[in-house]
């Protein structure tokens, strides 16, 4: 990584850019992406408005396309003033954003984006960059290797990235998840995996392990069914000797609704007291089921 | 029912004109994840929210109700909002707080 400050900073003095470069050193795309819920980003004379960056603005913005290898974000500057930076793939064409100042600095006082070119050094050497407002610059470590099926960051038995020094993150169908997630699916442990509270977490967990099995080693039973979607009762103490278990209110009701754009299986825990399908999704909705009409649902 | 749904945001039709004051929310991004970064943003109306951050949103001609999405594939249709002043709901789950995804 050191060689890869060294280059950064000497792109920066041919750019004539004054200011010395503000290193941010991430791992993983989903780490930049979404730093604060399962990255990790080392900082290194990292402005504070980026540290804030990271967990709010930042994240929200930046969006990615794996199916072209390419992340592109769009950020604020300190005055709001609305640019583009686009970051590049390694092993990608560098297009070159007209309007991004960096890219612009790069061509006119830099050494270019040919494959001598300091630029295109350093993109050999990272998994991508993005430079940033102030002399911010990310550069992504590469990871020791990337699961993908079908195009999506997925592995259901392991991580998806590992780097280096032993850090590793895991996700199914892009939605990043936890080791012990995965877990639910070796030990198909329904009960832990109808209590995860991340819906899409949920979801892509269930889809491993399958909706007809989940519903049979819940013992679920059907009490209701409509156009809107299938009413279920589960006791959830079934297979525990607690005495405290049994003395609770055990049965449990959940929903399961079919989302109306991509046809995926969601299965939602609602209060005890709901008899119908449409009551469940009302309330769900903060609703009267006289309210629950919609016009148009994606 | 003029209402509409978009995975966990629905907007209900309502007749009340809005508090004078709901103050213009920032952005028009009604709800984000954050498991996949993806956003439910109206564009061609406004958003109001309260103090307490209940959302409202007036459409003046028609809107549109679209899915961003951050990081995976996109997997809600964008919905046409027909004009009118609409209550944002969040869906919620069995302890009352507000779904994430």
């Amino acid at each position: 990584m050191k060689e890869i400050e060294d280059m950064i900073e000497e792109l920066y003095n041919k750019m004539r850019i004054k200011k010395k470069p503000n290193i941010i050193k991430a791992q993983s795309l989903l780490g930049i992406y979404k730093a604060v819920y399962v990255g990790r980003i080392a900082a290194k004379n990292s402005p504070e408005y980026l540290g804030k960056s990271l967990g709010g603005r930042l994240r929200d913005v930046i969006k990615t396309d794996h199916s072209q290898e390419i992340m592109w974000c769009t950020c604020h500057s300190d005055k709001d003033a609305e640019r583009q930076v686009i970051a590049y793939h390694a092993g990608t064409k560098v297009p070159v954003a007209n309007r991004v100042d960096f890219m612009r600095g790069v061509i006119r006082h830099g050494d270019g984006f040919g494959s001598e070119s300091i630029i295109s050094q350093i993109t050999k050497k990272v998994e991508s960059w993005m430079p940033f407002w102030k002399g911010v610059f990310i550069v992504e470590e590469k990871p020791l290797y990337i699961k993908r099926k079908e195009g999506r960051l997925h592995c259901k038995d392991g991580p998806v990235m590992e780097y280096a020094d032993g850090f590793k993150m895991y996700a199914l169908q892009d939605i990043p998840v936890t080791e012990k997630m995965l877990s639910l699916i070796k030990n198909k442990n329904v009960l832990q995996l109808i209590s995860i509270r991340n819906v899409e977490q949920q979801r892509v967990v269930m889809e491993e392990i399958g909706m007809d099995f989940i519903l049979e080693r819940l013992n679920a039973k059907r009490i209701d069914r409509s156009d809107y979607g299938e009413l279920y009762e589960v006791d959830l103490t079934q297979g525990s000797t607690s005495h405290w278990d049994h003395q609770r209110n055990s049965i449990a009701k959940y929903v399961k609704v079919i989302d109306p754009s991509s046809e995926r299986v969601y299965f939602n825990r609602v209060p005890s007291d709901k008899e119908r399908v449409i009551d469940a999704l009302a309330w769900r909705f903060n609703c009267t089921p006289e309210e629950y009409v919609f016009k148009a649902e994606a | 029912m003029s209402n509409y749904r978009q995975g966990d945001v629905a907007l209900f039709k309502i007749k009340e004109a809005l508090a004078d004051t709901l103050k213009v929310k920032n952005d028009c991004i009604l709800a984000r994840g954050e498991a996949t970064g993806a956003t439910h943003e109206l564009i061609g109306g406004i958003v109001y929210e309260d103090e307490e951050g209940n959302m409202y949103v007036q459409v003046d001609e028609e809107g549109q109700l679209i899915h961003n999405q951050g990081f995976g594939e996109d997997n809600h249709n964008t919905l046409t909002i027909e004009k009118g002043t609409y209550k944002v709901n969040i869906e919620r789950d069995y302890y009352n707080r507000r779904v994430i995804d």
